[in-house]
């Protein structure tokens, strides 16, 4: 259970906070699609025409769960994953993979729908897809950033032993 | 209390992404159903489709561009098929102004309607909404009105008219004066069906227990109503 703890400080903090800044917005995103969804009210594109056709729908919901539901869990919890990495508990960072890839494998399916069977786009699901990209960007960033900095925290380890 | 701010921190959010759903949820919904005791008579005749002895009167505030209004044309023209003289659907216009051809959609149903097929059109316009609601709507609207046989010129005119648009405002005022600010909305007997009862299977449970305990429709058809029979499906 050692590696549950902080350990000291996460590597990247700034990183891992922008990626909860990024799932906030994301949340945000998602809870208006589901109560937009919830309610019955028409979302009101602002760039593109397509909000009504692609949130109504058999793609916008599973049984009568609204598919922006989902995705509202799916944003808390990669806040949660990013906030936790963000103040050094290491093993966060698997579970904040997991999710951004699965929400990246979603976005891109959601994205081929709107394209090639709806031909119609909603801008609030285009944020999603952005926010989700730009998550993916940012975690596969950190990986980078480990590992460009092990050789260095290798040797710490080996200057305090 | 260090190793505590993160969940503090994650709490919160939860706290508040639940609150906010919780409020903006209730911002945009009523529970409280709308029951029409007054408010604008609407468009007359009405467009009302269905049996004249019906018990049940469903009457649907709709915009041609919306898609939920789409899905549930598709719902209530099989309720109206299951249900032959027990139910009877009136069609208000209520065309939103996000979407860029709903009113001129409105006029098209309107302009058929002068030439006795606006449930035709009605039900064209729903079941092809995808392919006008992109680019330019008139062809595909003279389109249609070649389908049903109407006289096309007469039909373009029409649309133009000042009668047809006076038509769809009164509807439009008849939504606003029983506080419509969606669609589709529809009310059965006069009380707001929720919007998440709008599936083919809660509407029927919903008719049934009106059928089964629900007194007479108090909203008979006028002398003049557009009354047109239950067509058993979409027209060729």
């Amino acid at each position: 259970m050692s590696n549950s703890r902080p350990a000291h400080g996460s590597p990247h903090p700034r990183l891992f906070a922008s990626v909860a800044l990024l799932s906030l917005a994301g949340l945000a995103d998602s809870i208006y699609l589901t109560v937009t969804h919830l309610t019955g009210e028409n979302a009101a594109c602002f760039a593109s025409s397509g909000c009504s056709e692609v949130l109504s729908s058999v793609y916008a919901s599973v049984g009568k769960i609204p598919l922006a539901a989902f995705g509202a869990w799916g944003y808390f919890a990669a806040f949660s994953c990013a906030i936790l990495a963000a103040f050094g508990y290491p093993r966060v960072r698997t579970f904040l993979t997991v999710i951004v890839a699965g929400m990246v494998v979603t976005t891109l399916w959601l994205l081929y729908v709107q394209a090639f069977v709806l031909h119609a786009f909603c801008d609030f699901c285009l944020i999603s897809a952005a926010l989700s990209l730009s998550l993916s960007a940012l975690v596969a960033t950190s990986y980078f950033i480990k590992r460009r900095h092990r050789p260095a925290a290798e040797r710490a380890v080996l200057l305090e032993s | 209390m260090r190793r505590a701010l993160p969940f503090a921190i994650i709490g919160a959010v939860l706290v508040l992404a639940a609150g906010g759903g919780l409020l903006l949820f209730r911002a945009k919904y009523s529970s409280t159903p709308i029951k029409i005791a007054a408010g604008k008579p609407g468009g007359e005749p009405s467009h009302l489709r269905g049996s004249a002895q019906a018990r049940v009167t469903l009457e649907e505030f709709g915009d041609f561009q919306c898609m939920p209004c789409g899905i549930l044309a598709a719902t209530l023209l099989k309720v109206e098929h299951d249900y032959a003289t027990s139910v009877r659907v009136i069609f208000r216009h209520f065309p939103l102004s996000n979407h860029a051809h709903a009113f001129t959609a409105a006029c098209a149903a309107e302009a058929a309607g002068l030439q006795g097929r606006f449930w035709e059109m009605h039900d064209l316009l729903f079941q092809n909404a995808r392919h006008w609601s992109k680019g330019d709507p008139l062809p595909f609207f003279a389109g249609y009105a070649a389908t049903l046989g109407l006289d096309v010129e007469r039909f373009k005119k029409d649309m133009e008219s000042e009668q047809v648009k006076t038509r769809i405002r009164q509807d439009q005022e008849r939504g606003v004066s029983i506080a419509v600010d969606r669609t589709p909305t529809l009310f059965l007997n006069g009380v707001q069906v929720p919007f998440t009862s709008l599936d083919a299977a809660d509407l029927r449970r919903t008719i049934d227990a009106e059928l089964s305990g629900g007194a007479p429709t108090p909203v008979p058809p006028g002398p003049g109503s557009n009354l047109q029979t239950p067509t058993p499906g979409p027209p060729k």
